[in-house]
């Protein structure tokens, strides 16, 4: 399992935040050039309009971060759906250039075609949203996450019922401010929720790489620490230094002491003197020593039991 | 079981694409989502995406292929024939073998299914066409052949197809089907063809469970390769790859018993061997995707691999080890059927080719071992 991915959420406005905010408790914190908020692993960044201000808003946020993140593009949209609807963007277009988040997942919220544009549009084209950020977002994130983990919820605020200009062409601003956006957002706060968590389930699915490359690093630590101790204990009274590792020979040392650790075998306590004339006579013994570990598979001792099929392959 | 179809503009209206989709809708409880896409590979190639978390749900492309539909095997690929191809009409499989290519080879695992059938079978018989001796083509290469047959139906097809072929004199095409499945209703609801030899990949029991996932046992694939002799067709068995453990020989010899003692030995078509390898880029990637699986910690070395000029370092076990497993694998097989009815891919011959990233359908590399 992961260890505790951040969730990082990516809004354009400060009043498509403040639900999440106020939702998850997060607290703002210190930092140039972006509003940043935070509690733990959960993390949100407020890019404003448009899709430069959302690339730099989102590289600035990932690249301070020093693990895995999921990264979360919560924001308005206008659509020929009703208003207050929550959709997941299926694909996310830029002109010619269209991504496709990974769902490797169920997803309860449906689906739409996300078009980023530059200003705002009143298309309304069939089941396509139009925003002005998703695809930057999303393309930048793709730069840091797997695709897994870089998604984006829209929420309709404006249709061909509710435009967004007045006919006049002013922007309808009964229908879009801050207070209806606030709305907007927190009306969905459970379907956003519920996604996240999903998402964020998806990291059970993976190996713990921090905590293993921090096994790793102690087992490197210790056959290192002990080598060096049986080094001079071997000549005693002379000035034998500690072993010199090159940054290659301590790539080739951590490898081999994960393949032990994957194999269930242990690096003896007592190595042999051959072992111990330099880093590279090291590296032999501990290869050498890995030259059997194959794994024991148990003997079939039963002919009833049989392994689960996956449905609906099997039919005899 | 599959929520989410991608489908290609061109393939929307292909009488196959409504079938799958129809078939789909039939089991899936909630409704599918449909998303249209130019070209597959807008979502199944880009980078940055993670096949071990892709495998836990698999979303299904439904193309269209526009070439390179039969493709030449590795050299020495071969079940006795002089002539050998391969096709595939799906990309990625149902089952997770921890050991496959596949996982290496693509960057996603989605599964892609090319939905211009007939066009595979137009090349097959065109190709054959061209020899006046048998000319193999063996299906599962990137796929297992069966596995996704109650929705795809075109294994069904296909062998209408080689029935066809077979009925005309002077056409030499002959059909591996390589599998592990044990969706055989549709074999066992014809005729049995004499140019189609229906073949399993077998592993022992323990290998099964460990490293198979999602696979069916071994017991219901050798029940199904009992039933298949019984109707009358052709079988073949693949022991590959075969995997070194420590107690690799007990297993083994186990294994061969209790698959030839539930076989009518002189009647199986073919039998072949090799060990496990992959080509490094594909042993790095997957390393990286299951850090903590012994199968690719145990002791391993790299070696060269050049063919028509072109260049690929391979990983694979340590040559005393191969060697060894080879030897004793084909000791105990003759104790059941003729050497000749034996194929042993141990030797760097049989190595396949780097990928050609030249082509923009999809990338062409294989391990010596089939994904079904």
């Amino acid at each position: 399992m992961q260890d505790a991915t951040t969730l990082l959420f990516v809004t354009a406005l400060q009043a498509e935040a403040q639900p999440l905010i106020q939702h998850y408790s997060l607290k703002h914190t210190s930092g140039r050039g972006f509003r940043l908020y935070g509690d733990g692993t959960i993390q949100l960044i407020i890019t404003g309009i448009g899709k430069l201000n959302a690339a730099a808003a989102t590289a600035h946020a990932l690249s301070r971060l020093n693990k895995e993140a999921i990264v979360m593009n919560v924001g308005i949209a206008g659509s020929d759906q009703p208003t207050g609807s929550m959709f997941h963007a299926h694909s996310i277009s830029d002109g010619n250039k269209v991504i496709y988040p990974s769902l490797p997942f169920v997803r309860k919220i449906p689906g739409i075609r996300v078009e980023t544009v530059d200003q705002p549009s009143t298309a309304y084209q069939r089941n396509i949203a139009y925003d002005m950020e998703a695809a930057a977002v999303v393309a930048t994130a793709r730069r840091y996450v797997s695709a897994e983990f870089a998604h984006c919820l829209k929420i309709i605020s404006d249709n061909p019922d509710n435009c967004l200009y007045d006919r006049d062409g002013s922007l309808n601003r009964s229908l879009i401010n801050p207070n209806s956006i606030n709305d907007l957002v927190e009306r969905n706060i459970p379907g956003i929720t519920e996604f996240s968590n999903t998402v964020q389930h998806l990291t059970t699915k993976l190996p713990s790489t921090i905590s293993l490359n921090d096994d790793h690093e102690d087992l490197l630590n210790t056959l290192l620490d002990n080598t060096n101790t049986l080094r001079m204990e071997s000549r005693p009274g002379t000035d034998r230094k500690p072993l010199h590792v090159t940054a290659s020979q301590t790539q080739q040392l951590t490898a081999l002491c994960a393949r032990h650790s994957v194999l269930n075998r242990e690096i003896p306590s007592k190595l042999p003197d051959e072992a111990l004339a330099n880093t590279r006579s090291l590296i032999v013994f501990l290869e050498n020593h890995l030259s059997d570990a194959y794994p024991e598979y148990p003997q079939h001792t039963d002919d009833k039991i049989t392994s689960k099929d996956a449905p609906p392959t099997s039919d005899v | 079981m599959i929520d989410t179809v991608y489908i290609e503009r061109d393939a929307i209206d292909d009488p196959v694409t409504r079938s799958i989709l129809a078939s789909i809708e039939r089991t899936n409880s909630t409704p599918t989502n449909v998303i249209e896409i130019d070209r597959y590979s807008e979502v199944f190639n880009p980078r940055s995406q993670n096949f071990r978390l892709q495998k836990q749900k698999p979303s299904l492309i439904l193309a269209r292929k526009h070439q390179q539909h039969v493709l030449p095997t590795p050299p020495a690929y071969h079940i006795g024939g002089d002539f050998n191809y391969y096709f595939s009409h799906m990309l990625n499989c149902i089952y997770d073998c921890r050991y496959c290519f596949l996982q290496g080879m693509y960057q996603s695992a989605n599964y892609v299914v090319f939905t211009n059938y007939s066009d595979f079978f137009d090349q097959i018989a065109s190709t054959a066409r061209q020899f006046d001796k048998p000319c193999w083509f063996f299906s599962g290469y990137d796929c297992d052949s069966l596995a996704l047959e109650p929705i795809t139906g075109f294994m069904q097809q296909c062998l209408d197809h080689f029935e066809i072929l077979n009925a005309q004199n002077d056409n030499k095409a002959r059909l591996e089907i390589r599998t592990k499945s044990t969706q055989i209703r549709s074999l066992l609801n014809r005729n049995p063809l004499d140019n189609v030899v229906v073949a399993y990949s077998l592993s022992p029991h323990s290998i099964v469970n460990k490293l198979e996932h999602k696979t069916p046992s071994l017991e219901k694939r050798i029940r199904a390769l009992a039933s298949l002799q019984e109707a009358g067709w052709s079988v073949g068995l693949r022991f590959d790859p075969v995997i070194a453990a420590g107690n690799d020989e007990s297993l083994y010899r186990e294994l061969f018993e209790s698959v030839f003692s539930r076989l009518d030995c002189e009647k199986i078509h073919s039998v072949s061997l090799g060990t496990f390898r992959l080509p490094k880029s594909f042993h790095k990637a997957v390393k990286q995707l299951y850090p903590e699986e012994p199968l690719f910690s145990v002791p391993l070395e790299q070696f060269k691999f050049t063919d028509n000029g072109n260049s690929s370092t391979m990983v694979g076990y340590p040559r005393q080890v191969e060697t060894r497993l080879m030897d004793f694998c084909s000791q105990e097989i003759k104790k059941y059927v003729d050497a000749k009815q034996l194929f042993v891919c141990s030797d760097d011959s049989l190595i396949p080719p780097s990928p050609n990233k030249n082509t923009s359908d999809q990338p062409i590399n294989h391990s010596n071992h089939h994904a079904g």
